[in-house]
C-alpha cells in the first residue's frame, strides 16, 4: 500500500490547492514571508552578497593522470558524540572491578564520569598500586560495595590529564648514535600527577577500614565452578 | 533394603527442576505411574511427573484430592515445612541460597575467614 498522501505541501504561495497552484496570491505571499523587512532593513534594497572568486586555475597543461576510480569523499560528521550513559550500579563511591589492561582484577573506587564519558577510578594507590586512571565502564565490574567519598576532592582532575605526552626525538648525529643504548633513564613522574594522586586519595584511604583496604587490596579471579554470570557482585 | 518414603497421598516433596526449583508440594494424588497431583497452600493444584519431584522424609495426614482449607490445616498443625528447614536437607539448601546471593565483599571476607581458620587448625595439628 503506498502511503497516504501527505497534507498540502506548502510552498512559497503557502499551502498548495493542487500543483503549481498556491493558496495565497503574490501580494499576500509577499507580506507574509517578511521579504519586505529585510528590504527596508538594508534601505529598500536586498542585500547582495558578492559570489567568492573561484581559484585561478593552474596553467599549463592538464595532468596526465587521473585515479582510474572514484575517490570517495568520507561523510561529514556533524557534532561530537556524546558521553556514554552511566550504567545504573556505578555511582561515586562504588568498588569496580576492571576486567582488562595491566591492572585487571584489581578493585578500584570509581570517583566520577569524565566529560569524555570514561569512569575516573583510583586505588586507592597506596592500597593497591592503581594510580588515578580513565576507564571505561564497559570493561569494569560494578560491585554493591561503596565506600563513603565525602572529603575527596576530584573536581580538579580533568581528561586533559591523562593524555600521553610526547617526546621531542633526540636528534640523530654521531653523539646520539655512538650512545649507549642500554643507558635507559628512568622516566620521572611529573609532580603534578603525584600531587593530584595524594590530594584525591588522601581522605578515601583514612576512611577506610581495615578489612576494605584488604579487599581493595586482593585480586578478583574466577576459579573452577565459579560462574560469572550466576554470581552476585 | 525396603525403601523408607514411598509415593504415597501426603507426602512432602521438594520440586527439583524448572521454574519452580526448590518449592516443597504435597502429593494430593496418583495420576499414574509417571506423574502425580501436587498441592501447595495459596497456589494451584497441578501435575508434576516423579522425575522433577524429589521425595523428603515427611508425611501429612490427608484424604485423597484434599480441599485447600484441610490440606493447609494439617500443614500447619504438622509444621511440616519448618521441620523440613530444620533438617540436615533443609539447611543445605538454606546454606547454598546464602552462597549464591552472597556479594563480592561478601565472598573475600568469607575467603579470609576460611584462611585464618585452615591455619588454625595447621597450628593445632602440627604442635
Amino acid at each position: 500500500m503506498a502511503p497516504e498522501k501527505k497534507a498540502a505541501k506548502s510552498s512559497k504561495a503557502g499551502p498548495e490547492l493542487a500543483r503549481g497552484i498556491g493558496r495565497e496570491g503574490r501580494s499576500k505571499t509577499y507580506k507574509r514571508r517578511g521579504l519586505w523587512a529585510i528590504k527596508k532593513k538594508n534601505g529598500g534594497k536586498f542585500p547582495v552578497h558578492e559570489k567568492k572568486e573561484k581559484p585561478a586555475e593552474p596553467e599549463g597543461k592538464a595532468p596526465k593522470f587521473y585515479p582510474a576510480d572514484d575517490v570517495k569523499k568520507p561523510l561529514r560528521r556533524r557534532g561530537a558524540p556524546k558521553a556514554a550513559k552511566l550504567r545504573a550500579s556505578i555511582t561515586p563511591g562504588t568498588v569496580v572491578i576492571l576486567l582488562a589492561g595491566r591492572f585487571k582484577g584489581k578493585r578500584a573506587i570509581f570517583l566520577k564520569q569524565l566529560p569524555s564519558g570514561l569512569l575516573l577510578v583510583t586505588g586507592p594507590f597506596v592500597v593497591n598500586g592503581v594510580p588515578l586512571k580513565r576507564v571505561n565502564q564497559a570493561y569494569v565490574i560494578a560491585t554493591s560495595t561503596k565506600i563513603d567519598l565525602k572529603g575527596a576532592d576530584v573536581s580538579k582532575v580533568e581528561d586533559s590529564h591523562f593524555k600521553a605526552t610526547k617526546e621531542p626525538r633526540e636528534k640523530k648525529g654521531e653523539e646520539g648514535f655512538f650512545k649507549k643504548e642500554t643507558e635507559q633513564e628512568e622516566k620521572e613522574l611529573s609532580k603534578d600527577v603525584v600531587e593530584r594522586q595524594k590530594t584525591v586519595d588522601g581522605s578515601i584511604v583514612k576512611a577506610l577500614s581495615p578489612e576494605l583496604k584488604g579487599y581493595l587490596g586482593a585480586r578478583f579471579t574466577l576459579k573452577a565452578h565459579d560462574r560469572p554470570h550466576l554470581m552476585k557482585f | 533394603m525396603p525403601f523408607k518414603r514411598q509415593v504415597e497421598i501426603g507426602r512432602v516433596a521438594l520440586i527439583n527442576y524448572g521454574e519452580e526449583y526448590g518449592k516443597l508440594v504435597v502429593i494430593s494424588d496418583v495420576v499414574d505411574q509417571n506423574r502425580a497431583l501436587v498441592d501447595r497452600p495459596d497456589e494451584v493444584r497441578r501435575m508434576v511427573t516423579f522425575k522433577r519431584l524429589a521425595l523428603t522424609d515427611f508425611k501429612i495426614d490427608i484424604p485423597r484430592l484434599a480441599k485447600k482449607k484441610v490440606l493447609t490445616a494439617a500443614l500447619e498443625d504438622s509444621e511440616v515445612f519448618k521441620k523440613f528447614a530444620d533438617s540436615a536437607w533443609g539447611k543445605k539448601l538454606a546454606k547454598r541460597e546464602v552462597k549464591s546471593n552472597q556479594t563480592d565483599f561478601e565472598r573475600y571476607k568469607a575467603a579470609v575467614e576460611r584462611k585464618k581458620r585452615s591455619e588454625a587448625i595447621k597450628k593445632e595439628l602440627k604442635a
